[in-house]
């Protein structure tokens, strides 16, 4: 498998200058697209002439259209379906029900979580928006108005709407389709040394407490999820388009659902507009496209509508997590103790390594070297679509990240310190590396301080100190408060030996292919869903095989094609299948050294790669040299005796452990007294994700995570009523940002390289996420500290904010913020 | 999601419209469609016939004639937003055109599209109800000239009939010492009010205001005058004492129900903070100075 | 089933199609036309991926009907690269996305680049805040916006440019009304100007 990493070379810190390409003062970057390098991306022009290919995009001869019934009841008993009026219609071909899939062994599907989903419910609505019945017709239209006309009664029964509820004795049972199952209860989960914790805390000079609800979060790619499936008859073969963050694992289950040999499914991950962990699980809409092509052997597309991606695909979060520290008197963190209660919805289809129940949660004791930590989870079934997948997320971490870091805001309020202060008290230092935390993880590298001291000075943190002092002694109408969140995310899943999705360890891989010509195909087995891999990965491979990044294409997201791998999510492509791509680039290099050895007639021991012109040459002679484009023609047409011919090369990474990305990010914003509305005046993010690749792309990375932070912190949730009918469920309710609620960011960077990574990146999509919505609350609550206030719920919305600055005398009526004069006489207007 | 069937009728004038009214079985009015589309998406409308008023260009105006601000019904948010009349004389219109729905929306959306739609949490009815507008309505016997006061039934149900179409609102063009003002709250650009204030205030010669008018959005089943703040204004001269009491009538006077974006209370708060905010607006418009004590 | 003939001119195009009266533009535009630029993200009117310009107008083509277009001219992505101020290669806002890193799974960019050209079009230096604004009815989930602002304020200094260039070369100059894609309302050419919003 993963053969040599260790290249020999010593990771480099790859800096650029702020106008792209290479900075020509230092030694990074060759000039020829790799490594640093901020190359414009391959695959935007088809992206801007409107020539990309999604999935609503893909048309096939004798296409149908599927469309989906949905139960309008959150918990309800089918009593009977009647399809006629539907197959009256003009145009609907078939009416599929739990039924009909039953006869082709298709009704249920796995979760990622291996419990068992109605594919079209069979007995009993779970939630609201599960899907009933399935219309297949000629055109979408009319597949509508098949669905209209499909008639299903129900009984409804009593919902289950909230974790706390679906806990309680006389709750009514959710999951009476599985054997032995007499309560709502789905699973309990602990880690940590519970006792050494709670000795802790006994002792302790000082506790803190507080409870915080993740609220429930839909990724909500501007792209819903749909699937073209097309069973050919002829070769037996099933040809699913989906809309797949990991497409191979999806071919695996595919066939472990329908029976149909592996060899004889083919998933092709078109252009996929956004993924942020939604389009990892297999949905209903998939499985039912693709069995109606079988029966009807025909095409059948599905296209989900908004509503139905929000009200029925993978929620994410939904933790109501209490947090505990246990400190000294001077603010050391002694040890961190949380307890969470999960509502996994009506099926346990979170999305995370089967080995951790509760993902990467286990990580909340975050940046801080601590003695000791216990942490403890329940989660509930409830009436609600499945979830828990990981939104822009390694499975759990974002949570974990919320509550340390708000913890530590709540001890340091608690304390009288600087919320900076007590970070650099706490941090784990850079000589402590590899670090082990009390909850067994094993931090590969860090300079926590360099991040936070760099956010500050960019922050102009005293300066805003000041600002916040002045507006509160003049009892301004606005607030300042500055929040602070100094995160370490855990990314790269794998190792396979620990890590697996649905029993498939989680490796990647990359099979680079060199062309007679000079220039490369390179296969990998993640899939973009934006990150931009079509032309990251052929930097990393442009860096070490000396290439031109042009001369590079990168081909995903086709299971016939591709290398299998487990998908993009997780922020694990570069720090999994980029590691891939380097060891086999690494692999070409080798073969190349022994046909440049041949072509300059050397011994291949003399033979010397430079890795910024990228030729080869012979030691002491340079030269004596050759390119990898002259290479490549000799590899296919005057091959060494003692090699093959040809010039390729497949790794199949499994990594040593994950990576640990780190950053501080500041935001300071302006509560407004009034109205309890928030702006933010400033948003500083100093991220270290290791040795970058693309600092062009990283930005932008870390531009979008931060928006959705922002999304998360103020805006979005997922709401339901007392019947568990979806009230947040569509874009008019679901709220997400816009251009105006977004400030611009102030990003910058340190570089701490993994050192167990090919090229010393960790991977960076998902710190922006993972680590801002802290900051922002803890902004919010700081402009409220001086009064005493802990804690505000997410989405920090207006009147949530307003009632805090209430309760505490902090609100303030508009009649205190003007005076009107009536000129020098005060009694005429002023004339216009 | 996709509508239900329909037949498509473009009248040219508005005669032509009106006899489709008459004519037709239960037929729905096209305007700028931005209501009515997703509503028929989602199959809450499923009407057999819909009259599109869009190619009837007499409806297309705005403008001030006879004392009126006219606002004929095929006049967008963006005639509003861009026009230099409004922004000169008509503060509340000038307010409020920006702060609906998104720039997209307000090419295509009516005024009188928001008015005939009657969702409470529509902005346009609050800023007809402060200037005591009027709805001008066309039926098979004739016009009719309906006062904003009674033209709100319930959310989404307003006092037109059936076979009548909205051809035009109008409001008076601005006194001498008049000004206005919108005020919106809303949880992010281009979402609907969570509240909303808009007022108009006129002051005689001394200073003293002479007529009031507070419309409020989003706090009740419709659109609502809020008339105890608006008869305690009267007679007063503009102070920040008389607009506090102002906007604590108002916001007695208002009803918001709780939802996930903010619970009565707090929806009530913001009644009187807006309306206080929009009445120191107006107050200025109308030549006052007004000092704004910020820090 | 009822249907309509209608002429939609797309990009400059001219089409006749038979639609019933139920199919929305984008619809219209994508399934008939197989423009599949412009896209669909949302039932409600809030998302902007389906952003065409109409008659000069950047609008949602999924709250309008394709029978409402009848007769209408039509600018989409598609269009961009056959624009005169692209020069014969990518327009200047579709550069502005490239080269600023604007986009990253794309799904919003065509409604973007369209809002865009709509901002342009009626103001051709735009402040920051005004390209905000004239973005805000397009939800970006990928970029947070940022690079989106200075992709469109690389087109306007661009354009700036060209423009400049081109009076310098005795060519037209922004405002002199004197080409026209052949869209009313665009261009600068005749102007942008609503039932009588200044007649004062
Ligand atoms: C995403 C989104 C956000 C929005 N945000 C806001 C907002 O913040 N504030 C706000 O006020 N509005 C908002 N709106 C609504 C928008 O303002 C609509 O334009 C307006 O409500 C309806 O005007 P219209 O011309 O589009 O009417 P249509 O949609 O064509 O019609 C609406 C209703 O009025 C009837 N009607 C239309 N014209 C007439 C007439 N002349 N005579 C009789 N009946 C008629 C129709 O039959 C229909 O029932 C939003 C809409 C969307 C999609
Ligand atoms: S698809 Fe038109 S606004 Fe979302
Ligand atoms: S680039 Fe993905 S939604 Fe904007």
């Amino acid at each position: 498998m993963s053969s040599d990493f260790t290249d020999g070379d010593e990771p480099r810190e790859f800096v650029h200058d702020d106008d792209g390409g290479p900075d020509p003062e230092t030694h990074c970057g060759h000039g020829r697209g790799g490594m640093g390098e901020e190359v414009r991306r391959k695959e935007d022009k088809r992206f801007i002439t409107g020539r990309g290919n999604y999935i609503d995009d893909i048309k096939k001869p004798n296409m149908l259209f599927c469309d989906i019934v949905r139960s309008p009841h959150a918990h309800a008993r089918i009593k009977n379906i009647d399809k006629s009026r539907a197959l009256d219609v003009d145009g609907v071909v078939a009416v599929l029900t739990a039924e009909d899939l039953l006869e082709h062994d298709l009704a249920t599907m796995p979760t990622l979580m291996s419990d068992t989903q109605d594919v079209l419910v069979r007995d009993k609505v779970k939630f609201q928006s599960q899907e009933v019945a399935a219309v297949i017709a000629e055109d979408r239209y009319a597949a509508r108005d098949g669905a209209d006309k499909v008639v299903v009664d129900y009984e409804v029964l009593d919902p289950v709407v909230t974790a706390e509820e679906a806990l309680k004795d006389d709750a009514p049972v959710i999951r009476d389709d599985i054997e032995g199952q007499t309560d709502n209860h789905c699973l309990d989960w602990e880690t940590g040394d519970k006792e050494a914790t709670d000795a802790i805390f006994e002792e302790a000079d000082v506790t803190v407490s507080e409870q915080m609800l993740y609220q429930r979060l839909h990724p909500a790619p501007i792209e819903t999820c749909g699937s073209v499936a097309d069973f050919d008859p002829g070769k037996d073969k099933l040809t699913v388009h989906m809309t797949s963050q990991a497409p191979h694992i999806h071919r695996t289950l595919f066939s472990q659902v329908s029976g149909i040999p592996e060899h004889k499914i083919r998933i092709v991950s078109p252009d996929v507009g956004g993924g942020f962990g939604n389009k990892v699980p297999i949905y209903p809409g998939y499985v039912v496209s693709a069995a109606a092509s079988y029966v009807l052997e025909r095409p059948v597309k599905w296209i989900e509508e908004r509503s139905e991606n929000i009200q029925s695909t993978g929620f994410a979060r939904d933790y109501d997590m209490t947090g505990e520290l246990a400190a000294t008197e001077d603010g050391r963190i002694q040890a961190v103790r949380t307890d969470v209660l999960a509502d996994h919805g009506a099926y346990n289809a979170v999305a995370q390594p089967s080995k951790f129940p509760a993902g990467f949660f286990k990580i909340f004791t975050g940046s801080y070297d601590v003695d000791a930590a216990y942490g403890s989870l329940t989660a509930a079934y409830t009436n609600s679509a499945p979830g828990g997948v990981a939104y822009r997320c390694s499975f759990r971490v974002t949570e974990a990240v919320y509550l340390i870091e708000r913890m530590v805001k709540v001890l340091a309020d608690e304390l009288d310190m600087d919320p900076a202060e007590i970070r650099r008290k706490n941090f784990i230092q850079p000589d402590q590396f590899p670090y082990e935390t009390p909850t067994g993880w094993n931090y590969d590298s860090g300079d926590y301080e360099a991040a936070l001291d760099k956010a500050l000075e960019m922050a102009d943190y005293e300066h805003y100190r000041e600002e916040q002092q002045r507006r509160i002694e003049n009892d301004a109408d606005k607030l300042i408060g500055i929040g602070i969140s100094s995160f370490t995310e855990v990314v790269g899943a794998g190792p396979g030996k620990t890590c697996d999705i649905a029993g498939v360890e989680m490796f990647d891989s990359c099979d680079i292919r060199v062309h007679p010509t000079g220039n490369a195909t390179v296969r990998v087995g993640v899939q973009t869903q934006g990150q931009g891999h079509e032309t990251t990965f052929a930097q990393i491979v442009a860096e070490e095989l000396g290439m031109d990044v042009d001369n590079i294409t990168v081909e995903h997201g086709d299971t016939d094609t591709d290398p299998y791998g487990l998908g993009t999510y997780g922020s694990r492509s570069t720090p999994v299948a980029g590691a891939a791509a380097a060891v086999a680039a690494r692999k070409v290099r080798d073969k190349a050294k022994s046909i440049a050895a041949n072509e300059l007639e050397a011994a291949e021991a003399d033979i010397e790669w430079d890795r910024q012109s990228g030729e080869f040459h012979v030691a002491g002679a340079p030269d004596r040299s050759i390119t990898i484009t002259d290479i490549a023609a000799s590899a296919y047409m005057n091959h060494p005796a003692s090699e093959e011919p040809g010039l390729e090369a497949v790794d199949y990474y499994d990594p040593p452990e994950m990576t640990y990305p780190f950053g501080s990010y500041i935001v300071v914003v302006e509560v407004d007294r009034e109205t309890g509305e928030v702006d933010f005046e400033k948003f500083v993010a100093v991220d270290d994700c290791g040795n970058r690749i693309n600092p062009m792309i990283i930005e932008g990375q870390i531009h979008g995570g931060l928006a959705q932070g922002i999304g998360s912190a103020m805006m979005e949730h997922v709401t339901f009523d007392d019947n568990g009918n979806v009230t947040g469920g569509d874009f008019m309710n679901y709220l997400l940002p816009t251009a105006k609620e977004i400030p611009n960011f102030e990003t910058g960077h340190t570089v701490t390289p993994s050192p167990h990574h090919p090229i010393g990146a960790k991977g960076v999509g998902e710190s922006p996420l993972v680590g801002s919505p802290p900051a922002i609350v803890n902004a919010v609550v700081d402009a409220m500290a001086h009064e005493g206030i802990s804690h505000i719920e997410m989405p920090m919305t207006p009147d949530r904010v307003w009632e805090t600055l209430d309760s505490v005398g902090l609100s303030r009526d508009p009649s205190d913020s003007f005076e009107i004069e009536f000129g020098d006489t005060g009694a005429e207007p002023a004339d216009d | 999601m996709k509508s239900a069937p329909f037949e498509h009728h473009e009248p040219e004038t508005v005669a032509e419209a009106v006899s489709l009214l008459e004519a037709l079985d239960e037929p729905t009015i096209l305007a700028g469609g931005q209501s009515l589309v997703p509503m028929l998406r989602f199959r809450l409308a499923n009407p057999d016939a819909v009259i599109d008023l869009n190619r009837i260009d007499e409806l297309d105006y705005l403008e001030e004639a006879d004392g009126m601000l006219r606002i004929g019904a095929l006049a967008r948010h963006v005639d509003i937003e861009e026009s230099a009349l409004i922004a000169d004389r008509y503060g509340s219109f000038a307010d409020a055109a920006p702060l609906v729905a998104d720039p997209q929306i307000r090419n295509r959306g009516t005024i009188a599209g928001s008015v005939a739609q009657a969702d409470p949490k529509g902005d346009w009815a609050s800023v007809l109800l402060a200037h005591d507008g009027e709805v001008v309505a066309r039926g098979p016997d004739g016009e009719r000239v309906i006062p904003a006061d009674e033209f709100f039934l319930l959310p989404y149900d307003t006092t037109l009939d059936e076979n009548e179409m909205i051809t035009e609102l109008r409001v008076p063009t601005p006194l001498d010492r008049e000004g206005s003002a919108y005020h919106k709250l809303k949880r992010k650009t281009g979402d609907y009010a969570m509240a909303g204030s808009a007022v108009r205030i006129v002051l005689d010669e001394e200073g003293t205001i002479e007529t009031a008018g507070i419309g409020l959005t989003a706090v009740d089943i419709t659109n609502v005058r809020a008339t105890d703040a608006e008869e305690s204004l009267v007679g007063e001269r503009p102070s920040k004492e008389a607009f506090k009491q102002a906007g604590e009538l108002a916001a007695e006077q208002s009803h918001p129900e709780s939802d996930e974006h903010g619970d009565a209370s707090y929806k009530e708060r913001m009644v009187n903070v807006l309306t206080q905010r929009a009445l120191a607006d107006a107050a200025e418009r109308a030549g006052l100075v007004v000092k704004r004590v910020t820090a | 089933m009822s249907t309509k003939d209608i002429t939609l001119t797309v990009n400059g195009e001219t089409h006749s199609l038979t639609v019933e009266p139920r199919m929305l533009l984008i619809h219209a535009i994508r399934e008939e036309l197989d423009l599949t630029g412009s896209h669909i993200g949302c039932d409600t009117g809030n998302c902007g991926a389906c952003t065409v310009v109409k008659d000069g107008e950047a609008i949602k083509s999924c709250l309008t009907f394709a029978v409402q277009a009848d007769g209408s001219e039509i600018e989409t992505v598609e269009g961009m690269e056959d624009h005169p101020d692209a020069d014969g290669g990518l327009h200047p806002i579709q550069e502005g996305f490239e080269q600023e890193h604007g986009l990253q799974c794309g799904y919003c960019t065509p409604g973007m680049i369209m809002a865009g050209k709509a901002i342009l079009d009626e103001n051709p230096n735009p402040t920051e805040e005004e390209i905000r604004e004239g973005i805000s009815g397009n939800l970006c989930r990928c970029t947070g916006y940022q690079n989106i602002v200075k992709s469109i304020q690389y087109a306007s200094d661009k354009l700036d440019e060209n423009g400049e260039v081109a009076a310098a070369d005795g060519g037209r100059a922004e405002t002199d009304g004197g080409f026209t894609c052949g869209v009313e309302n665009c261009c600068g050419g005749t102007g942008f100007d609503h039932t009588g919003g200044d007649n004062e």
